[in-house]
């Protein structure tokens, strides 16, 4: 089958999106945990984020959790915040405050611990 | 009984009101459709769509003690009194519990609720296996009576822009039909952010079909059939 031209078709990619997000988060989710469960003082917690992989997943999980929440947003901006004038500054707003965090979570990942 | 039943009419009143009826009227083995024929007997001024009082026709869909059901399959014992009657949420109120549905429909029409097949008509009727006729059970079933609909909060924010899941269901019967060759072109129009994906999975939908089908299934049928599509 062949897609043609036409039409805003973000639809799909976006509940794609959206749905990968939380399956990422959903098997992320329990073994952060059962890994921090094992962190009794702050020497085992820096030697918890030093490997590249854990620095990588961690990064990723964080874009999974504001692509996820930016999504969700959106969906309820579509329903509930109907003046456009309203609408897209307050998505941009929450873009820029997500990437400001994607930033951050880089910034603590490699710098600080 | 007791009933307290929504009021309008746009001629005469400012604005819509609640009225209150009591009629001596035994519940047993009769449905919501008979008490207000039995009240308009009373007030012929009460005004409802019915036709054929047996849930098929679809045109009796009212919202009752807060919830979308066709009145004429509606038991009436067990449902609390007073009775409050109201018409479909969200539609415009055309009088008392008649509402406008050109909305509605205009979204049915905008699924192209009919077999696209460009081969030449076969000399009988185009065949198909049980296994592919079994594919449209669950959706050929839809009456069209709104109830649905007109119960789905993602409809109540964007009825302009979201079809709904009654135009869904019928948009996933051609979609599923092994006759239909116009997939491509039915997926295109549903790949858009409104017209589908406003539906958020709630099922408020499959709670309230009167007739016991699953539009959000539906729903998902056809996002796979784009997810293949796309992947």
């Amino acid at each position: 089958m062949t897609r043609h031209a036409g039409g805003a078709r973000s639809g799909l990619t976006i509940w794609l999106l959206q749905r990968a997000s939380a399956v990422w988060m959903a098997l992320i989710t329990p073994v952060a945990l059962w890994q921090v469960a094992g962190v009794t003082d702050y020497a085992a917690w820096l030697a918890l984020f030093q490997p590249l992989y854990v620095k990588l997943i961690m990064l990723l999980t964080v874009i999974a959790v504001l692509v996820h929440a930016w999504i969700g947003l959106r969906e309820v901006m579509m329903e509930y915040v109907q003046p456009m004038r309203l609408r897209l500054p307050l998505l941009f707003v929450f873009l820029a405050a997500s990437l400001l965090c994607v930033g951050w979570a880089a910034h603590i990942v490699w710098v600080v611990v | 009984m007791r009933f307290n039943i929504y009021r309008y009419n746009p001629e005469s009143d400012a604005r819509p009101f609640m009225q209150a009826y009591e009629i001596d009227f035994d519940p047993q083995g009769k449905k919501l459709l008979d008490a207000l024929i039995a009240i308009k007997e009373q007030d012929e001024s009460l005004s409802f769509r019915r036709s054929c009082r047996e849930g098929v026709c679809g045109s009796d869909g009212v919202n009752v003690n807060g919830r979308n059901v066709l009145a004429c399959v509606t038991a009436l014992e067990g449902l609390k009194q007073p009775i409050e009657i109201r018409p479909l949420p969200r539609l415009a109120v055309v009088r008392d519990l008649i509402v406008d549905m050109e909305q509605f429909y205009q979204h049915y029409r905008a699924v192209k609720p009919y077999l696209i097949n460009l081969d030449p008509e076969p000399e009988n009727e185009r065949l198909q296996t049980a296994t592919e006729r079994a594919m449209l059970d669950g959706l050929w079933e839809c009456v069209l009576c709104g109830c649905c609909t007109t119960a789905c909060p993602a409809f109540w924010w964007n009825p302009d822009r979201f079809l709904g899941p009654a135009a869904l269901l019928q948009s996933a019967r051609f979609l599923l039909d092994s006759r239909d060759q116009a997939t491509d072109t039915r997926l295109d129009f549903l790949e858009d952010p409104y017209r589908l994906f406003r539906c958020h999975g709630i099922m408020s939908c499959v709670e309230s079909c009167p007739k016991g089908l699953n539009p959000t299934a539906a729903i998902g049928r056809i996002k796979h059939l784009l997810v293949d599509r796309a992947i």
